[in-house]
């Protein structure tokens, strides 16, 4: 269903006034804590929206209708859509797995690293908690632990929150879930 | 006007998950039609309300703008592959597309003759635009400013939605309500900035100084998700600013700024 439009129909000067508001940077000296920068980092990087990379598109399936599904799954669709739809396929979650991995090696800060590792981790979450999969080598115990570290950050957004949670549930019953782990 | 501080610059050039309006024109130059249709279905969504704007501020009828709307997307966008032509040296994307629709609409003179040229269905529905359902663009505005000014408000609509959903899902939803009453609602429904006062005792916040510090964390938020919407239009982070000043500069013409 579309959004009815806030600002359609308003005089040009009053959308000139909204988008005035991203221009005002005086943040009257305050300084951002460690949390709140690793919460908008995070939420940053969740609404990314996923590029046509041409290795995502060779994990789109060739029978029409599931393609059909897949594409308007991607078209337009953000890294937290795809982490939290049941119908995302494994192929895409380990990308978003690997790419996060890779992006936690490289870095720059800590805060960047940390959310790389949230993300790394919400993916391997949602294969468990939407596929019953658990594309990693590490053991559920393991993994336990970590998602239950992560869902006690303040950082950490709800959805997120609540995938964790479920994930631990998961974990309590091992021997259901196939390893379809490549690498860690 | 100020530069956007750049907290989110991850990843290098190579960075799988961002881009662009021109990248993905790029992509349509390949023969893979999967990408092809997940790629114009995305441009759709994001163009049409202003083509059809711009054509009723052209001067057509309700019932030509949408028929020329669909037209232009079926023929032009979809059909003759004119997004593979499209050059990215030639300046904004958006730019591009309304030269292309000037070009399309000129060319056709008839209501039959745009209702004939294209497939049966519709690619759009314009109900919103029914008679007398909804509000118009301001008459003082120009055709071309027109196609810019609904772009704008889309992107200002998905900004905002973005922000406040962002606020409840990391349990900042009286952030958010604080912002709406002291920022927002001000501008949408032109009225007076609620006193910070007034806006402590509604929320039950033990300060002006906790109401201004909200206030100031949403603006922040605004301001990156605003940057992270335009930077999908632009080529790199520096034309994000250019790109803001001219949205800005095309929406307070005619005001005293």
């Amino acid at each position: 269903m579309t959004r009815k439009s806030k600002t359609f129909g308003l005089d040009p000067d009053k959308l000139a006034d909204l988008l005035s508001i991203g221009s005002e940077t005086d943040d009257g000296g305050r300084e951002v804590g460690a949390d709140e920068e690793r919460s908008e980092l995070l939420l940053d990087r969740l609404a990314e929206p996923l590029l046509l990379d041409p290795s995502f598109v060779k994990l789109l399936p060739d029978v029409p209708h599931l393609l059909s599904n897949a594409m308007e799954l991607c078209s337009g669709n953000t890294i937290e859509d795809l982490l939290l739809n049941k119908d995302v396929g494994v192929g895409l979650l380990k990308k978003v797995k690997e790419f996060n991995n890779k992006l936690s090696q490289r870095a720059d800060s800590k805060a960047q690293r940390d959310v790389a590792v949230a993300i790394y981790y919400a993916a391997i979450a949602s294969a468990m908690v939407f596929h019953g999969d658990k594309i990693t080598g590490f053991e559920c115990n393991d993994l336990k632990e970590s998602f239950e570290q992560l869902k006690g950050k303040s950082w950490i957004s709800t959805d997120l929150c609540d995938l964790f949670e479920k994930a631990c549930s998961v974990c309590q019953e091992p021997s259901d879930i196939p390893n379809n782990a490549a690498e860690s | 006007m100020s530069r956007y501080r750049d907290k989110t610059n991850m990843g290098g050039e190579n960075e799988v998950f961002r881009t662009t309006r021109w990248v993905d024109i790029q992509a349509i130059r390949t023969a893979d039609e999967a990408k092809r249709q997940i790629i114009l279905n995305d441009l759709l969504k994001t163009y049409w309300k202003p083509v059809y704007c711009y054509l009723r501020r052209k001067g057509y009828s309700n019932e030509m703008a949408k028929d020329l709307t669909q037209g232009f997307f079926h023929e032009i966008v979809l059909g003759r592959n004119a997004m593979a032509r499209a050059d990215r040296e030639k300046g904004r994307f958006r730019t591009f597309l309304l030269t292309a629709l000037d070009n399309y609409a000129t060319n056709v003179y008839h209501k039959e003759s745009a209702r004939k040229r294209r497939p049966d269905g519709d690619l759009f529905r314009f109900s919103e635009f029914d008679e007398g359902c909804g509000p118009e663009i301001p008459a003082k505005i120009s055709p071309d400013d027109t196609f810019h000014y609904a772009w704008a408000s889309q992107l200002l609509d998905e900004v905002l939605a973005r922000v406040k959903n962002d606020c409840c899902k990391t349990g900042k939803e009286v952030h958010w309500n604080v912002f709406q009453d002291r920022v927002v609602s001000p501008i949408l429904e032109n009225t007076e900035s609620l006193p910070l006062s007034r806006i402590c005792a509604k929320y039950g916040l033990e300060n002006e100084a906790k109401a201004s510090n909200m206030i100031v964390t949403v603006k922040r938020r605004f301001s990156a998700v605003l940057k992270q919407c335009l930077r999908q239009h632009v080529e790199s982070d520096e034309e994000v600013q250019d790109e803001f000043d001219e949205l800005l500069r095309i929406l307070s013409k005619g005001s005293a700024r």
